[in-house]
């Protein structure tokens, strides 16, 4: 087994805001092994896109606060790091890809030009990379005809056909879908240990999106990639992950094998969520929704948060939060409906 | 089927927007939005319009509303033409035709309480005043599940699924018959689409409600539904009752898009078909528009002749020339 | 269904709390930016001057046509703070007996630019087409000629007295409004809350007044606060030239024009009504900024 790739415990994050401190997340435990497409499903303010920025360390921190907990990558301590650390750490082991690929890359520059910097900085950080007027020397242009040769490769490992002629091109001439394979490119620059991919096909259609989720299967095969999918879709989830992690409200309230959660889903939130997504078999008047609210991460409920829309709601559960239980082997819920001491 | 039957027929739609360039912009193209659309919608049913971007679908949904003027066809809604209404009456006709917005919080002006919003188009269309306006108004709250003391709060108090609900409940105000629906659910939570959905669905029977729902949502189009018709750079490459479409689907493109639906369920062993490129870049000249992203087997009149719509019986058209002839 | 009548009660108070609540953040949101608590206190400070100042001032009868020819000139001592002038009139009475006159004259002003330049540039906004073209190169004419040169001209053609000062600079100013107000309507012109009005089956005057205008608002008015003060600033420089406000009135301009020429020798005669002059005008520039801050509707949060 070995260190696993990504080992996350107990992530408190904070944020100050005008009506008070909001608990954005409250204890956070994720796993991932070296090769794992895990994905992180939730709802708006559930906190996944907060753990994404936590990993990488790019959470504003006037405003924010990682007030405790523990991230460790492939045996290193996270939290431990100086922002100068940081910088050149993401470089080498992670990669990231966020929702709309129109605003992600600078329309006043061609593809080459970015895909070059993102080469120079995460692949060849060892040597300062040449500014303007040091660009003019030999062994610049030298290192820029070399990153232009890795750029190309890269676009051809995404599946940008004709990359030779059009990496010259301004974003604007890209339609989405390949702008997201560019983006995807420039995540992989630095050969990463772990692509983060925040919603990556959510402002895609829908044909363009299974090619993107195609591609990312494939990339997983080939380079041996891991990939921390997070989403809201269900549908992506199962298509291309192999593990599941569910969060609400700040904390992840159940993992597992994607088939399992799917056919066994444990947690009452899971279960609500996967009633509420429109399926082939559903029948009209069948769908449900959870009733009530995304609760207000600056004054939670007490417990578990999930307790005053719970179907199955005890009066444990708004006393004390829900410890993770094992379900199976792979297979984990925080719920109180499980916990060793719950009486039947 | 007589007139009768359909509250709303769409006949021979078109939408062109002139495209100029050139050095001193002399030279005009056309973007042929939406080409010869037709399709029917009967009263009290819901026809689902689907497509991805460049499709046409919420131009036609902007043309079903006259929140664009058409280049060309009719728009009947019971036996008269919306396309050639003079501004006057059209605005009065407007109290029968509402429409649902893909973004909730941009749909509501800002600077309202959430009953003025309900409350105008009761004023505008009815004249009501104050209490009797009021007293609509919390009767439609009530419809649409929201409380009375949201009355007097302003729409950024609330979250999207709520606004969603205010949207509605505005449109329901002056007791319309067609709603068009653009995307109404795409920028909710799965959970809070799943609430919308069910209330859409109580309204239309409540009501008897028609709806035209715009979505590139294949799973919700066919839980909500009565018919689809799917569109593909303006033109309606397919239309059929629900059922046909997700179980037998004829056109290439109806294949592909339904076998790219990330469906939830991991057992789900459908066959992949991977369309390549994009839909917007790779507009043809001539033959079908579809021909140069076609995964079938293509014949040589594909890349020739554009198709038209076959009838198949039972209200089931294809536009493809591997289906010659129809029933 | 629940008691209408009844509920009406506490719908009331649920209104009155729901603009309470929305006051309250905003007020707070204005409250914690020093620099504009600093420029709303000393205008207010200014108000109760302009209002109170007949009352308040030694002498109150400088301001109204006594003379002391024989205090000339007098550096500024206990008696006389700021020192007399070149008919030995208090200064420090004249400079605060002005300040309303400033205020007034900056308010007239401004409003009146305001409406017109607003109505203007929102009409042409939202016609659109030849009416937009009519009425933007109209702005373009009022905008070719240098503003100071042509409220000058139009003074001088009205004639002198503060009141034609005004009617010439706002038909100066107006045109800023205008421009900054069609490019407000233009861009909300196409939201989708004002496509859903037009759903509705509102008119364009409904459309125009109730839904457009009202979210255009915040930046009008903090153009209408930062512009305040260099309408105050204008006004005096007019004044400054001989048009506007006629002896013995206490117009600051004026007054800086009587020490000109006992620059730099008696310098107190110029330079505290230069000193009144800029306290408006820096004080209205920090509440404009403040007023930015606080009053955009959509960064709640």
């Amino acid at each position: 087994m070995g260190t696993p790739l990504l080992d996350i415990q107990d992530l408190h994050v904070e944020f100050r805001t005008f009506d008070g401190v909001s608990k954005v997340l409250a204890g956070v435990n994720l796993r991932m092994e070296r090769g794992d497409v895990l994905g992180l499903v939730g709802e708006t303010g559930c906190g996944k896109s907060m753990t994404a920025l936590s990993i990488a360390r790019l959470i504003p921190t006037p405003p924010g606060r990682i007030s405790a907990g523990r991230i460790h990558f492939a045996g290193e301590d996270i939290l431990e790091k100086a922002p100068a650390e940081m910088q050149p750490f993401r470089a080498r082991h992670l990669g990231m890809i966020f929702q709309d690929p129109t605003t992600n890359l600078n329309p006043l520059f061609t593809i080459h030009e970015q895909l070059i910097d993102a080469v120079l900085y995460q692949r060849h950080r060892s040597q300062r990379v040449p500014g303007k007027w040091k660009g003019f020397l030999p062994s610049a242009r030298q290192l820029r005809r070399e990153a232009h040769r890795q750029a190309l490769e890269l676009l051809k490992t995404v599946g940008i056909p004709d990359g030779r002629r059009r990496i010259f091109d301004y974003p604007h001439q890209f339609s989405g879908g390949m702008r997201q394979r560019v983006l995807i490119a420039m995540a992989l620059a630095g050969d990463p240990d772990l692509l983060i991919a925040d919603e990556p096909t959510t402002a895609l259609d829908v044909t363009i999106q299974a090619q993107i989720l195609l591609l990312i299967t494939d990339l997983v095969k080939q380079l041996g990639l891991s990939v921390l999918l997070i989403t809201h879709n269900l549908g992506v989830v199962a298509k291309t992950c192999e593990k599941v992690a569910v969060m609400y409200a700040g904390r992840v309230i159940e993992q597992s094998p994607v088939q399992e959660l799917f056919t066994h889903p444990k947690h009452p939130y899971t279960r609500g969520l996967l009633s509420a997504v429109p399926t082939k078999r559903t029948r009209r008047g069948e769908l449900r929704g959870i009733p009530g609210m995304i609760p207000n991460l600056i004054d939670p409920p007490s417990g578990c948060r999930f307790h005053p829309r719970c179907p199955k709601v005890m009066d444990r559960c708004s006393q004390q939060v829900p410890p993770l239980v094992q379900i199976g082997p792979d297979h984990s819920t925080s719920c109180h409906l499980y916990s060793e001491h719950h009486d039947e | 089927m007589t007139n009768n039957d359909f509250l709303l027929d769409v006949r021979h739609l078109k939408k062109y927007f002139p495209q100029r360039s050139g050095l001193f912009n002399q030279k005009i193209s056309f973007l042929k939005a939406v080409d010869d659309v037709s399709f029917t919608v009967p009263k009290g049913r819901t026809l689902g319009l689907v497509g991805e971007s460049g499709s046409g679908k919420t131009t036609i949904g902007k043309c079903v509303v006259r929140f664009l003027e058409v280049t060309a066809g009719e728009i009947r809604f019971a036996d008269i033409n919306l396309a050639e209404l003079p501004r006057q009456e059209l605005q009065r006709k407007r109290s029968d035709i509402q429409m649902i917005y893909q973004s909730p919080a941009a749909s509501l002006n800002g600077r309202m309480t959430i009953g003025q919003i309900i409350a105008e188009p009761l004023w505008i269309h009815r004249r009501l005043r104050r209490e009797r306006a009021q007293q609509r108004v919390l009767e439609l709250l009530d419809i649409v599940g929201l409380k009375e003391e949201h009355f007097y709060r302003y729409p950024h108090e609330f979250s999207g699924g709520q606004q969603q609900r205010v949207g509605i409940a505005r449109a329901l105000a002056v007791n319309p018959q067609l709603l068009v629906l653009d995307e109404p659910t795409s920028a909710l939570d799965v959970s809070v689409q799943a609430q919308v959905l069910n209330l859409l669905q109580e309204l239309q029977q409540e009501f008897q409600l028609t709806y035209l729902f715009i979505s590139h949502d294949l799973g919700v189009v066919r839980y909500l539904c009565d018919r689809v018709a799917l569109l593909y750079l303006g033109k309606i490459v397919e239309i059929a009752k629900v059922g046909i479409i997700f179980e037998q689907p004829k056109h290439p493109y109806t294949q592909a898009l339904i076998s790219a639906i990330p469906e939830p369920d991991p057992e789900d062993q459908r066959e992949q078909i991977v369309l390549r490129g994009d839909a917007t870049l790779a507009r043809p000249q001539r033959g079908c528009p579809f021909a140069p992203r076609c995964q079938a087997d293509k014949l040589e009149i594909c890349e020739r002749e554009e198709p038209p719509l076959r009838d198949f019986g039972h209200g089931h058209l294809v536009a493809c020339h591997l289906y010659p002839k129809g029933s | 269904m629940a008691d209408i009548t009844r509920s009406g009660g506490n719908l009331r108070k649920g209104a009155r709390s729901a603009r309470w609540e929305n006051a309250r953040r905003s007020f707070y949101r204005f409250r914690t930016n020093v620099l504009s608590m600093l420029g709303l206190g000393v205008l207010l400070l200014l108000f109760v001057i302009a209002v109170t100042a007949p009352a308040i001032v030694p002498f109150p009868q400088d301001a109204t046509g006594k003379l002391h020819v024989l205090e000339r000139l007098e550096p500024p001592s206990t008696v006389h703070p700021f020192g007399t002038d070149h008919v030995g009139r208090d200064i420090f009475s004249r400079v605060l007996m002005g300040t309303g006159l400033a205020l007034k004259v900056g308010v007239v002003i401004i409003l009146m630019a305001a409406t017109i330049g607003v109505s203007l540039g929102a009409v042409a906004a939202y016609a659109g087409g030849w009416v937009d073209e009519l009425l933007m190169r109209i702005t373009d004419i009022f905008l070719t000629v240098p503003a100071f040169i042509l409220a000058i001209a139009i003074t001088a053609a009205l004639g002198k007295g503060i009141t034609n000062v005004m009617i010439g600079i706002s038909l100066v100013w107006w045109p800023g409004f205008a421009r900054l107000t069609r490019s407000l309507v233009l861009s909300l012109r196409e939201d989708a809350f004002v496509e859903a009005a037009n759903g509705i089956g509102a008119s364009h005057s409904r459309i125009l007044f109730r839904h457009i205008l009202p979210n255009a608002v915040s930046p009008i008015i903090v153009k209408m606060s930062t512009d305040f003060g260099f309408a105050v600033l204008t006004a005096a420089a007019l004044g400054f030239i001989g048009l506007g406000a006629q002896p013995p009135t206490p117009e600051w301009g004026a007054m800086i024009n009587s020490g000109r020429d006992y620059f730099p020798d008696k310098w107190w005669v110029a330079t505290f009504p230069g000193l009144a002059i800029f306290v408006v005008v820096f004080s209205w520039n920090l509440l404009g900024d403040g007023l930015r801050d606080v009053l955009d509707p959509r960064s709640r949060r």
